[in-house]
């Protein structure tokens, strides 16, 4: 599990989030993982081959050692299944919007206010509609 | 499941679809007293059953039936499961669009005649013209409450939009607006004034954007005329041995099939689903397809020229609070070919939510520059590209015979090779977005490929004569003088404007036109 939130965290890595959303996505794709079996078994050679490209432990690499190793399996079929899933899992969660700052569900506050809605104070507001 | 207001063996009027062409048809006939039999794919999906949240909105709404696709253009490598994004639901893409509501130009009408002939492309004019056209699009804004016209108030000004205007007025941009928008302002024809929630394209929940499943749809309803059938697959179109349309073969939702009889037959499935519905109903008459002697039907497929490209700016933005598309700058959209291709293209503020912003815009993208990005969402503005696409007869709506559809029938497969002026053009808007927001004070940009195919044009094209296209200036088939296309199938061009006001105005002129038609006997 620590190698798969550690995975997930290199290819969507925010400062702002905590480690324990990065453990309960990657527990959450294991979930998803192991509800198929092939994908169970791509999982887990996507994390061997990991692996093996780090003379046995990806997790002890630096983590610009760990990008490159990642980098160099973008194209197989488990990088492909472990990116989709962690963009999906990481970013259609509420906790993460509220963090990067995202207003998220809007009909649950009843919509935004005008003030909101225009609330730059960096620009001038148009001039009207000739 | 509605209760059936027409038989099987009732010849009513048979609409196939319920988006803005097939249930605006279908309101206009029944407040004539003719009797019609809507017949909608999807089920019927109410506002309160909508929430705002991208990717739940995406496995809600979307078209998920597969379609295949091939060609060079970027969807075809990108998103070769799902070539368009079309709505399966009572509304059609009434439901996701942005309600920005534009009339087309006049020379827009007249393409081959302002732009000569252009070589890999079939450029022809349209069998009317702006003026023609006009008293209608004054009845389409009307209906669907278009700010800026009769009176109607503009909606708010929003942050992405203050970016926008920003940006075009400092790079020389003059006619800049945030109006033409099918969003209530105020309350209006019964519907409350937008609460901007920014999740238009999700499915408006307050109903204060234009969509036909709560205007068109409940005012056909209350005329007792309409029978609406949801969760209604139409397979085949059928013929008489004199060649007029019969009546429909569907499909319902427990998958058992049906054969509605006919007088007549208007098919408003978007521009992929109905050339597919005709292809599929080739018949021994109709080899190629049901009134396809001219070979026309699925050709000439058009999507507009899109782009989006997002700014990220010291200072928060927010653009995500407000409707989803909230202004437009139309100085690009005039035809000038000294900018090196011809035609025109809209820049709009178009925000996207964070999901989609993660997942979708970028396809494939990862790391830490990547991540970055999305740890500035609240400081991004975005600018999206709505160009004019020319008309390619290679570029096609066929019959993938090698995968069929839940009913054994072949699904639609596009293929479609961009045209060197798409390429230039989309090449010009690049430029000019980034010089845009770097005028409101960008420093940096990220453009996404482009999307799949919501705005679904052209195979169907009018034309004058039975040679050169599928239906006449009524959208009435060449052929068959009992079948009318009413969806943008029609479209001879895709002009830079969206097509949804165009399509409510052809619909509001077909009816009154099938109408007389009808009272005359003459169909």
């Amino acid at each position: 599990m620590a190698i798969l939130a550690a995975w997930v965290y290199s290819l969507y890595p925010h400062a702002s989030l905590s480690a324990a959303v990065y453990d309960d996505v990657a527990r959450a794709m294991a979930a998803r993982a192991a509800a198929d079996p092939a994908t169970l078994e791509l999982l887990n050679g996507g994390i061997a081959s990991l692996n093996a490209a780090s003379k046995g432990d990806w997790l002890s690499q630096s983590p610009a050692q760990r990008t490159a190793i990642l980098t160099q399996q973008e194209s197989t079929p488990a990088f492909g299944f472990v990116r989709a899933t962690a963009a999906f899992l990481l970013y259609t969660r509420p906790d993460v919007w509220k963090t990067l700052g995202y207003g998220g569900d809007a009909w649950s506050f009843g919509g935004y206010s005008r003030e909101q809605v225009n609330s730059i104070d960096w620009l001038p507001d148009p001039k009207p509609i000739p | 499941m509605s209760k059936s207001r027409h038989g099987l063996n009732d010849a009513a009027v048979v609409i196939i679809g319920s988006g803005a062409g097939g249930a605006t048809l279908a309101h206009e006939l029944c407040t004539q007293g003719i009797d019609v039999v809507l017949l909608e794919a999807g089920r019927r999906i109410e506002p309160a059953e909508f929430r705002n949240d991208d990717m739940f909105a995406f496995g809600q709404l979307s078209w998920l039936d597969p379609r295949t696709t091939s060609g060079n253009w970027d969807v075809a490598r990108l998103s070769p499961n799902m070539p368009a994004w079309t709505v399966k639901a009572v509304g059609g893409s009434t439901v996701h669009w942005g309600a920005l509501a534009y009339r087309m130009q006049a020379h827009e009408f007249a393409p081959l005649s302002h732009y000569g002939s252009i070589d890999s492309a079939n450029l022809a004019d349209w069998p009317l013209d702006l003026a023609e056209l006009d008293p209608w699009y004054v009845r389409a804004e009307d209906r669907l409450g278009v700010t800026g016209t009769g009176g109607i108030e503009p909606l708010p000004v929003t942050n992405n939009y203050k970016v926008m205007w920003n940006g075009a007025t400092r790079v020389g941009y003059r006619n800049v607006r945030n109006d033409r928008h099918a969003i209530n302002s105020q309350p209006r024809a019964g519907r409350p004034a937008c609460l901007q929630l920014g999740f238009c394209t999700s499915g408006c929940k307050s109903a204060a954007k234009w969509s036909t499943l709560y205007t068109e749809i409940p005012a056909a309803l209350a005329t007792d005329r309409l029978d609406l059938r949801t969760g209604s697959m139409v397979l085949k179109i059928e013929h008489d041995a004199a060649g007029k349309v019969s009546g429909v073969v569907y499909a319902d939702s427990a998958g058992v099939q049906h054969r509605q009889r006919a007088r007549l037959v208007c098919v408003a499935g978007n521009g992929i689903e109905t050339p597919r519905l005709l292809l599929n109903s080739a018949s021994a008459k109709f080899p190629q397809g049901l009134g396809n002697g001219s070979g026309m039907i699925g050709r000439h497929f058009m999507k507009h020229v899109n782009a989006l490209v997002f700014g990220r700016f010291e200072h928060t933005v927010h653009m995500e609070r407000g409707p989803v598309a909230s202004g437009t700058v139309f100085d690009e959209a005039r035809l000038d070919t000294a900018r090196g291709f011809a035609g025109g293209y809209l820049m709009q503020s178009a925000h996207v939510g964070l999901p989609s912003f993660g997942i979708a815009v970028k396809p494939g993208a990862w790391g830490a520059e990547f991540g970055h990005w999305v740890d500035d969402y609240a400081n991004l503005a975005s600018v999206w590209m709505n160009g004019e696409d020319l008309p390619a007869a290679a570029n096609t709506v066929t019959l993938d015979a090698s995968k069929k559809d839940a009913h054994g029938l072949p699904v639609a497969h596009l293929h479609i090779d961009d045209h060197a002026n798409d390429l230039a053009m989309r090449g010009h808007y690049l430029k000019q977005a980034r010089s845009l927001l770097g005028a409101a004070g960008a420093r940096q940009f990220l453009e996404c490929p482009p999307f799949p195919a919501t705005h679904t044009l052209g195979t169907c094209r009018m034309s004058r004569t039975p040679s050169t296209g599928v239906v006449d200036a009524f959208g009435r088939s060449h052929e068959i003088p009992n079948l009318f296309i009413s969806d943008g199938s029609q479209f001879v061009s895709a002009s830079a404007q969206n097509p949804t006001l165009t399509i409510v105005a052809l619909a509001l002129r077909q009816a009154r036109h099938i109408g007389d038609l009808m009272t005359r006997r003459a169909v």
